[in-house]
């Protein structure tokens, strides 16, 4: 990599935006406040004054309606990137992507594509409650016809962004608030991370974690307290929950014999659970201890600031889980 | 406080214990960590200590009875405690030991119930193993019921197995020796051989005129002539006659050789290893006879030159100086014979009739049958044995 260009997230994935839409004009943008606001967290920032308004669209506050016209626009041909302000929103929209963009494709036999990516932010960590703080992604696991795509760093978000918009496959793209403002490397120029590839974020040999999204950097961070205490952590990013790398994780289990799968939705029914399934059918013989899972717990989320932590897993949380499965306490 | 000691644990798998001999008597005082019994589980004796400083109150149990871990054994009282609550413990311990010894109630006799057609499989006992450490245990063919574990509830981890596996090789008394060098090189060379359906020849021969020989040739050129150059020179001229012993056979082809190039079997440090007398029917026994001392040292040093074993075409093999009288030797790949000659020694023969006693060696010839018959290899044999027991022609080059 040739320069050391920090980003944030947001920035990263408003470049990744503006290259696509530079690239191909029948890239176009649709969503609440994104235009003459930039984004409710300035993700869009300065995209209609570069593109104009036929291509970014202020859209009113009507999810099914603008999500079910960015169908269309993708069956006829356009490359749309819908924005849902809130995941908690994709609820409002669900008939439109499940029924029809998961849906079109096969049901027509292959005659039609639908080439759409929503992008949508998982605001849990903000105090914003129960109905703003969701982190959907589990949601959408049981439905066959979409790809997930939950990136955890700037250089991530922007790879991954590209090859999204790039896929004739509907993408719901992921993005974690309390990552938004986080820098990290991107270099100049081209480059596209491809979808269903995970990334090894740390080698190690005592356990496997997989982290999801906001929890990689405090997979990281445990990991490195953990890394003094002589216990030794391999940290796996699967970057797209759909397609799942099921290789690089099912690979580090065999090598580690322990897994903890860390993720930020619900524990019940969710990404932890669909691993968990996995290396049970996959690597049964090479498991040494039970397998963990760190999820918020099955509550809505709280409102109080407070309340709210304890609904996030901490670094502290992930080192406490991986000690009980190094040292067999579980 | 009052404490009751009980039956430990003395391994995942025990269950029952007895106290096979009271160090203490009822009554009588101890200190924390003075042993006041000795128990024994399966063929393990342990010592059980005090777990305070105080008055052995009751012993609770008989020696050699019997007893699940965890039943109380002794009720130890310490200073201070009043006596009301020692008897309240001891109560309390008898009450527990009663129901344990409490006769069985005969069971009142229920229909039978019929019998099941197929039998039915006695349930494996469970253990408590992660899948990985399963694994590993059938990898290396260990026990795991005589794997103690120590995960959560006494599961048996990855780390369990690894050190029992360290524990068996700890124990081992034989010691592994990787194949390497010429040891490596002989095991390949002998599986190889071993694919080639042998058959082997026995004959007596006399000796006499070949030691009378040797002596010669001895007094001659002042060295100590080793038998292997007599057998080597006897050899050499046999093959000329029967060149199809002069062979070598591999990949479905017999090739018969021109040259007479004799290995002989060094027994070195090392291994077995054969240097080669090139040109053996040329030469002199003499000359025979400094090469093999030659040859054997430089064996014997490791410093053999692939110039010195390479290209044989036959080989001879003697076990007659560590005193073997007679043995089937296996060809030397891809030669199709070999010849094994044992000790030569005054032996009883019947000669025209009459016993006397005569030096003599048994030799034996083995051969590959792919490639050679029993009839040219007799022959072979024949005209060796004519050679040593007339053995003028071996003397020249």
């Amino acid at each position: 990599m040739g320069s050391e260009r920090m980003l944030s997230m947001a920035e990263a994935i408003n470049e990744a935006l503006r290259e696509e839409m530079h690239r191909d004009e029948r890239v176009i943008l649709l969503g609440e406040d994104i235009g003459v606001l930039g984004g409710i967290y300035r993700v869009t920032k300065g995209l209609l004054e570069e593109f104009g308004p036929e291509r970014v669209i202020d859209t009113p506050i009507s999810e099914e309606g603008f999500v079910g016209a960015a169908i269309g626009l993708a069956v006829m041909g356009f490359r749309p990137v819908v924005e849902i302000m809130y995941a908690d929103f994709l609820a409002n929209c669900m008939n439109q992507i499940v029924n029809f963009a998961a849906k079109m494709r096969y049901m027509s036999g292959g005659q039609l594509k639908v080439p759409l990516v929503i992008r949508t932010m998982m605001a849990h960590g903000r105090g914003h409650g129960g109905d703003h703080s969701q982190v959907p992604i589990p949601w959408f696991l049981n439905v066959p016809g979409l790809k997930l795509v939950a990136p955890s760093t700037p250089y991530d978000a922007k790879g991954l962004l590209k090859s999204a918009i790039r896929d004739d496959s509907p993408v719901i793209y992921f993005e974690p608030y309390i990552l938004y403002r986080t820098r990290g490397p991107v270099p100049e120029g081209e480059y596209t991370i491809p979808l269903g590839k995970a990334d090894v974020k740390r080698e190690g040999n005592d356990l496997t974690v997989v982290a999801i999204s906001a929890m990689v950097p405090r997979a990281l961070e445990a990991a490195e307290k953990l890394a003094e205490e002589g216990i030794s952590v391999e940290v796996i990013d699967p970057r797209t929950i759909v397609p799942l790398d099921e290789e690089a994780i099912l690979r580090a289990v065999m090598k580690t014999n322990r897994l903890l799968i860390v993720e930020y939705s619900h524990k019940r029914g969710g990404v932890g659970a669909e691993i968990a399934a996995l290396v049970v059918e996959k690597a049964f013989d090479y498991l040494d201890a039970p397998i963990m899972r760190l999820a918020s717990p099955d509550v809505p989320i709280p409102v109080s600031p407070e309340l709210g932590k304890l609904t996030i897993p901490t670094a502290e949380d992930i080192m406490a889980a991986a000690k009980k499965l190094v040292l067999g306490e579980v | 406080m009052v404490k009751t000691i009980i039956m430990p644990r003395l391994d995942i798998d025990m269950e029952k214990g007895a106290v096979i001999e009271w160090r203490k008597k009822e009554g009588e005082e101890v200190d924390e960590g003075e042993v006041v019994a000795v128990i024994m589980s399966e063929k393990v004796t342990y010592e059980v200590e005090s777990p305070a400083k105080g008055r052995l109150a009751r012993i609770l149990v008989e020696p050699e009875l019997e007893v699940p871990i965890g039943t109380p054994i002794a009720i130890l009282a310490e200073e201070g405690d009043r006596p009301e609550e020692v008897e309240e413990a001891v109560r309390k311990a008898e009450e527990a030991l009663r129901t344990l010894r409490a006769p069985e109630v005969p069971e009142v006799r229920r229909p039978e119930a019929p019998r099941p057609t197929v039998p039915v499989p006695e349930a494996p006992k469970k253990v408590r193993i992660t899948p990985v450490a399963r694994k590993l245990a059938e990898q290396y063919g260990l026990d795991i019921t005589k794997i103690r574990g120590t995960g959560p509830g006494g599961r048996i981890t990855k780390a369990d197995v690894l050190k029992a596996l360290e524990a068996l090789r700890a124990r081992l008394t034989y010691r592994e020796v990787r194949l390497t060098g010429i040891r490596r090189l002989t095991a390949e060379k002998m599986a190889k051989a071993w694919e080639a359906p042998h058959a082997s020849l026995t004959v007596q021969v006399d000796m006499t005129k070949a030691v009378e020989l040797k002596a010669e040739v001895e007094a001659e050129e002042g060295f100590k002539l080793p038998y292997d150059a007599i057998f080597i020179k006897a050899v050499a001229l046999a093959l000329k006659r029967h060149p199809e012993l002069n062979a070598t056979f591999e990949e479905g082809t017999i090739r018969v050789h021109e040259a007479v190039n004799v290995c002989f079997a060094v027994d070195t440090s090392q291994g077995l290893i054969t240097p080669v007398i090139r040109d053996a029917d040329k030469k002199s026994l003499a000359q025979i006879g400094r090469e093999v001392r030659e040859l054997a040292e430089k064996a014997r040093l490791g410093k053999l030159t692939m110039e010195e074993v390479r290209g044989g075409t036959f080989t001879i093999t003697n076990l007659g100086v560590l005193g073997i009288d007679q043995f089937t030797p296996i060809v030397n790949h891809p030669q199709v014979a070999i010849l094994a000659f044992g000790t030569v020694a005054d032996r009883p023969v019947v000669e025209e009739g009459r016993l006397t006693v005569k030096k003599t060696a048994w030799l034996t010839v083995s051969f590959d049958h792919r490639a050679v018959d029993g009839g040219p290899a007799a022959r072979f044999l024949m005209t060796v044995k004519e050679l040593l027991e007339d053995p003028e022609p071996l003397r020249g080059s």
